[in-house]
């Protein structure tokens, strides 16, 4: 009775520390990692009976070690699409029931074959959980609990790490290696029976607005990499796992040439650190939730604080002169990291968007393991001066720290990418009528901490030509940079042709047909005429038939410059480097330009000329963006007009209206000659 | 015509390396000071394999240039990339950083043995292998062996073949393009930093080319000052060729290698080569129109590393508890620098001297560098020259030591004034050159010269004990600090900081830029002369090998790695770069040159990639949070952080608001 109300209690607790989200799931995902933890246990503290049965020596349970970690980003990343895609519980089952049976199998293995492909084949089950539990918690957790119950999901890790290695060793003891496996794999079948009661939670359910498809995987890719945040997160952790995985080889080392533990000593030592980490998990993920709540900053910022403490702890512990600093200093490092981990994993899911995750957490995953190399160098020094080691381990943790702390300044503004009304305007589509080509949406870009756009809406539809006017510094320029990829913008999107381009480098948007055209400053001096274009039809040199063909149209357009193929760039007069200017970009034939500034200190019969090639170029269906000085000569070109003052836009439409906005114009016209 | 020939091999091998050096340059605008290394790291990879693996010739070099141009690109992702928006004189910064590292890493490759099975450390020309050996051609007095044609055949089609690429490839274009324009190049869709990184890989590859052709003709060395002598070499000859032509840089390398050698037979006297290379840079580049406008750039000359130390606001520094603290912090520091050489063995508290000496020649080099802005990498060899020449006086023509002591500063202020001359053209880049000329012709014909150099043991007053060379060093270093500070707070120091930041406009309010310029140099040249002269004294010898140019370096290092500009971060790096040399030569006396060069190049790289404000950020960091928790006062809330483009947007934001109601109204 007593103790089913202590269950009860037990419970009610955890479902108010989960703030009354449902159990269900975590308890299957916390059962499953709990399982798969059994199992890799279990195999490595009866490696060396196993050995012996086969007959061999150590270096081939290191090999299947290495094995294993190599099939990881063969099985990982595949799987991740798939759980990006498809449900991910029957994902999550069919993992669990692959190493279930793998390792039940392990147990009958009769040749040495047979059981190093089914230990592959378990390690391949189980790497489904990273991706798949990562993806399903996120889904099954409000943003505000998710951390915790990673927390819980972290603890099972533990559990299950430090009950297999027990009950292995007894087992095993008792009965000889084959026995554990089988006997170990049976609460994996129970786990298993549970989770097919697992409802499928919809994706991204909690993040407001309808999740899209996937897009395919490179772009899936690309745009995960194109966020910041998780970008300097990813590197953060590549440096600390690396300085971190080494650390349990090490500390035992440590602990035995410069205190001599003796080993029941060290077992304490790790047994009462690895009991205190439960605690810390708990506690310490709902301390970072709290501030998480607060605004994501924040929350990653009192992460990499913690971080900053972990590092220093083990920089500490490589000069701690004695047992009574070292002991407590090791247990502040595993408590520190039980709640690191499993919070980094929440703050991935908070970035990465719903349709994404399942990528994003394989994808941290790998970006963890190449910092293997470091963690090799460390593992090396450890070998003979574990304090050396300790204090190079403790360095490239707070060097990785550093990059969170990175993240953190930007993460505010990529999980504000994720607001519905921001992405469901993902146009492509129709304006009126018109096609939309190119859209900014909310683009805000600060330089060097200075804001200098406040959330720019433009759109430029197919073919046309529109003028983009405004005042000195009034960011002109910067949107046409922000869009070209030349600077990043702090928040907001660029769509192209319905998708999303934001922050992508320059040499891809300008493959994708997106060219800018810096008014006269576009020409290389140095280079003569003739390599100034075949640097314009750089992206085309693979075709050499199209690009000479378009050379040579550029050449008609503007004949002036064939009478100075040979000569350097640099004797050009303004109108022709102008021309010049013009024509490498357009040997592209890109779908957009964004001209800045075309007249600028040219004579006026030049500027005419001018446009008339821009108009034919117009012709030839390549849309205009143009940014100018001279009013009069954006207005005779376009058909509508922005007009920018301060980083905003104050103005948008048909050229004609803009004409009766005299307040507008007249402050283009005073700031111009005030300035000049 | 025969003595010709025989330059034109060292002239080749130079011109290589000169076209490393451009094609870095191109693409980076910045000097590769790791140009050297590169070739010296090939030289020992390739030596190691065919003399310890026994690999045959062919697949010997295929492995060394491999693994050169491996580690050009491995240098070009993981430093040149990451720095390739900062100011270009932190490149260069980090590239010294970079050959630091290099060095380090080429102690560690297996040093070739010879028959006795020793390990070779230096070896004539007969050790290093070559592919094949033909009968040695006599040529007038020069006799051609199979090392010299190879140089003479190889080195000029490589030349041509760098030309062509650059002339007529795509990617050859590309280079150029984004050497001009990096920025247009990228909206045209070239990949910029993929032309970077291949610009490495090949200036990785002609240094190590180079290296490898040049070791059999003068011998293979695994000193660690191997790479320094390549560098040079290159340098000098890109320099001359203004950077900007591979072709051009070729042919001077040629020509100086030629002119090198007639000077040789000319004169009869070796050690030379430096000195001419030297000349010949400072003669150039002082000649040269184009420098003047290149001057001007500031954006290209300043090595800033960040915002200025923001001072702690008076009502701080009023506050009882703050003004105790700090009273109480003084009297203990002052009491333990005091009391430290009695309770320091002898040898402890020369080495604690000796890097309180360090610590003020770095202090020179922020001064210098940091405030007014002349990147200097020979502030090591005026401490040596202005130290050595005092010495000379006392040991020798028997000057009273006190007068020496003080003509020492006179010395070194005239040395850095006269070294300060070609500054008044040169900026950045270029002065980077004529200085680190300077410190290497100091380190191989100067110092060499009877009438400056003394004799190799000093005797000093009997009244001078450890103790009191201590005390001196001390006082020196606090008197060094103190001089700045005032300077600091004068008319002179803000003029120094104004020439830095805009000569033009300074100029404009009647700053004299060269006076100003000048007597930065005078003044960082009397504290660096001074401090020279201690330094021999503590040691006792006058023997010059104590003032390498890898010294000068890694002053510039220990400046940048406490925090360029900052008086205490100048002490703090001083101590960081010192103290490890001291700790590694304690702990493990067998690594001890790898362990400080390694942490001196780490550091660097490190503090650039990471903290650009060098190990002084963290301080005040501390101090900040200090005086909040003893004052209550929070230093950052007190003085408004307000940075001047941020006022001056709100200026520009307001007068653009109200202009237009103001002029209708």
């Amino acid at each position: 009775m007593s103790g089913l109300r202590g269950r009860l209690a037990w419970r009610a607790r955890l479902s108010a520390y989960l703030g009354g989200e449902p159990l269900f799931p975590l308890v299957v995902l916390f059962g499953l990692t709990w399982a798969d933890q059994v199992d890799t246990r279990t195999f490595e503290v009866l490696g060396p009976e196993i050995a012996d049965s086969f007959g061999v020596g150590e270096g081939v349970l290191g090999t299947i070690g290495i094995l294993t970690v190599l099939i990881a980003p063969l099985v990982g990343l595949p799987l991740s699409y798939l759980a990006d895609r498809w449900k991910r519980v029957p994902l999550a089952i069919g993992g669990a029931a692959v190493w279930a049976v793998a390792s039940v199998l392990t147990g009958f293995a009769p040749v040495l074959a047979v059981l190093i492909a089914l230990r592959v084949i378990a390690t391949s089950g189980e790497i489904v959980n990273t991706p798949v539990h990562g993806s399903l918690m996120a889904d099954s957790y409000t943003t505000s609990t998710r951390m915790k119950a990673f927390g819980i999901y972290s603890v099972g890790q533990t559990v299950g790490a430090a009950l297999g290695a027990i009950l292995a060793g007894a087992l095993g003891e008792a009965f000889g290696w084959r026995v554990p496996f089988v006997v170990l794999a049976l609460p994996t079948f129970a786990v298993l029976l549970l989770a097919t009661r697992l409802p499928e939670p919809e994706r991204g359910r909690f993040e407001p607005g309808e999740t899209p498809k996937a897009p395919p995987f490179r772009d899936t890719v690309r745009e995960l990499w194109r966020l910041r945040s998780l970008r300097y997160q990813w590197i953060g952790t590549a440096f600390a796992a690396a300085a971190l995985l080494p650390l349990r080889l090490i500390v035992p080392f440590f602990l035995r040439d410069e205190f001599s533990v003796s080993p029941s000593g060290r077992g304490t030592i790790i047994g009462v650190g690895t009991a205190m980490t439960l605690f810390a998990a708990l506690s310490g993920t709902a301390f970072v939730q709290r501030n998480l709540n607060v605004t994501p900053s924040r929350g990653l910022r009192v992460l990499s604080w913690l971080g900053i403490a972990t590092g220093v702890a083990m920089v500490l512990l490589s000069v701690a002169p004695s047992l009574l600093v070292v002991v407590p200093l090791i247990w502040v490092i595993v408590c520190l990291f039980a709640i690191l981990s499993p919070a980094l994993l929440a703050v991935t899911a908070i970035i990465a968007a719903p349709e994404m995750r399942s990528t994003a957490f394989a994808l941290q995953g790998l970006v963890a393991l190449s910092g293997a190399p470091l963690a090799l160098v460390g593992v090396a020094l450890g070998d003979k001066h574990p304090r050396m080691a300790l204090f190079y381990l403790g360095t490239l943790f707070l060097i990785g720290i550093r990059s969170f702390f990175t993240a953190a300044r930007y993460i505010d503004a990529d999980v504000a990418r994720l607001d519905p009304a921001r992405r469901s305007r993902a146009t492509g589509g129709t304006d009126g009528g018109k096609v939309v080509l190119l859209q900014t949406q909310d683009v805000t870009v600060s330089y060097s901490g200075v804001q200098v756009l406040f959330g720019v809406d433009l759109e430029v539809h197919e073919g046309e030509i529109v003028a983009l006017l405004g005042t000195n510094g009034a960011g002109k320029s910067t949107i046409l940079n922000a869009i070209s990829g030349v600077v990043e913008p702090d928040g907001g999107n660029v769509w192209f042709q319905g998708e999303a381009i934001t922050g992508e480098a320059p040499e891809r948007t300008v493959a994708r047909g997106i060219v800018q055209v810096p008014g006269g400053r576009g020409v290389f001096p140095r280079l003569t005429v003739e390599e100034n274009l075949a640097m314009g039809g750089f992206l085309l040199r693979r075709d050499k038939e199209l690009l000479a063909r378009r050379t040579e149209e550029v050449l008609e357009l503007f004949p002036r410059l064939r009478e100075r193929l040979k000569q350097p760039a640099g004797v050009l007069s303004g109108g022709e480097r102008q021309m010049l200017t013009l024509g490498q970009s357009f040997l592209l034939r890109p779908k957009v330009m964004l001209i800045d500034e075309l007249s600028l200190g040219l004579a006026p019969t030049v500027v005419q000329e001018l446009l008339v090639a821009l108009r034919r170029i117009n012709a030839e269906g390549t849309a205009v963006v143009l940014v100018e000085q001279s009013v009069n000569v954006a207005l005779t070109l376009a058909d509508r007009a922005y007009f920018m003052e301060k980083g905003e836009v104050r103005f948008s439409g048909p050229t004609s209206q803009l004409l009766e906005r005299s307040d507008l114009l007249r402050s283009v016209f005073l700031e111009g000659a005030g300035a000049r | 015509m025969d003595i010709v020939l025989q330059g034109m091999v060292f002239g080749v091998a130079n011109g290589l390396l000169a076209a490393g050096i451009v094609l870095v340059y191109m693409s980076n605008r910045t000097i590769n000071f790791a140009q050297g290394e590169l070739g010296a790291f090939a030289v020992a990879v390739m030596f190691a394999l065919s003399n310890r693996a026994h690999f045959p010739y062919a697949a010997a070099l295929a492995c060394a240039l491999a693994a050169t141009a491996a580690l050009g690109a491995l240098v070009e992702l993981t430093v040149i990339r990451r720095l390739f928006t900062s100011p270009r004189l932190i490149v260069l910064i980090a590239t010294i950083g970079v050959a630091q590292v290099i060095t380090a890493l080429r102690a560690g490759i297996p040093k070739p043995r010879n028959q006795a099975g020793n390990d070779v450390v230096f070896g004539g020309a007969a050790t290093f292998p070559v592919p094949f050996h033909l009968e040695p051609i006599a040529f007038g007095r020069v006799v051609l062996h199979s090392a010299e044609i190879l140089v003479l055949t190889v080195g000029p089609l490589l030349a041509l073949a760098l030309f062509a690429f650059l002339r007529w490839s795509r990617y050859g274009v590309a280079l150029r393009a984004s050497a001009e324009n990096a920025q247009r190049a990228r909206l045209l869709g070239i990949p910029v930093r993929r032309v970077s990184t291949m610009a490495w890989v090949l200036a990785a590859l002609f240094s190590g080319v180079a290296a490898i052709l040049l070791a059999p003709v003068i011998g293979y060395s695994s000193d660690s000052a191997a790479g320094l002598s390549l560098l040079f070499r290159g340098l000098a000859a890109a320099t001359i060729a203004g950077l900007s032509s591979v072709g051009v840089a070729f042919g001077v390398g040629i020509a100086l290698g030629v002119a090198d050698q007639l000077i040789f037979i000319w004169t009869g006297e070796g050690g030379l080569t430096d000195l001419v290379l030297f000349a010949a840079v400072v003669i150039t580049l002082l000649t040269r129109k184009d420098v003047l406008r290149r001057a001007a750039s500031a954006a290209e000359s300043a090595p800033d590393t960040g915002e200025p130390i923001r001072p702690l606001p008076q009502r701080v520094l009023q506050h009882p508890r703050w003004s105790n603290g700090v009273f109480l912090t003084r009297v203990v520091g002052a009491g333990a620098l005091v009391l430290l050489p009695f309770v320091l063995s002898s040898h402890n508290t020369y080495f604690v001297a000796a890097t309180l000496l360090m610590c003020t020649a770095t202090v020179s080099v922020t001064v210098l560098t940091g405030w007014a802005g002349q990147l200097s990498l020979g502030q090591w060899a005026i401490a040596g020259l202005g130290g050595l020449l005092a010495v000379q006086l006392y040991s020798e023509h028997g000057v009273p030591f006190w007068v020496t002591f003080v003509l020492s500063f006179v010395i070194g202020a005239a040395l850095a004034a006269l070294i300060g001359l070609p500054a008044l053209r040169l900026q950045g880049v270029n002065l980077a050159v004529v200085t680190l000329a300077f410190a290497v012709t100091c380190g191989s014909w100067l110092f060499n010269q009877s009438w400056a150099r003394p004799d190799l043991s000093i005797q000093l007053p009997a009244y001078l004990t450890t103790r009191w060379q201590y005390a001196l060093a001390l006082a020196l270093l606090i008197s060094v600090v103190a001089t700045a500070r005032l300077v600091e707070r004068s008319q002179l120091g803000r003029a120094i900081r104004a020439v830095k930041e805009n000569p033009v406009q300074a100029s404009s309010m009647g700053i004299s830029v060269v006076r100003t310029k000048l007597t930065a140099f005078a003044i960082t040249g009397a504290m660096a002369g001074g401090t020279g002269f201690l330094f021999i004294d503590a040691i006792g010898s006058g023997d010059p090998s104590h003032f390498p140019t890898a010294n000068s370096l890694a002053l510039l290092a220990a400046a940048v790695i406490g925090g360029l500009g900052s008086l205490t971060g100048a002490v703090v790096g001083g101590v960081y770069i010192f103290a490890v040399q001291y700790f590694a030569a304690q702990w493990f006396p067998e690594h001890a040159a790898v362990i400080s060069l390694l942490s001196t190049g780490v550091g660097l790289l490190v503090l650039l990639l990471y903290m650009p404000g060098g190990l002084i950020r963290p301080i005040i960091a501390a101090r900040d949070l200090l005086a909040r928790s003893l004052t209550g006062i929070d230093p950052r809330e007190e003085i408004a952080v307000r940075s001047t483009e941020d006022s001056l947007n709100d200026a520009a934001r307001t007068l653009a608001s109200s202009t237009p109601q103001e002029v209708s109204a």
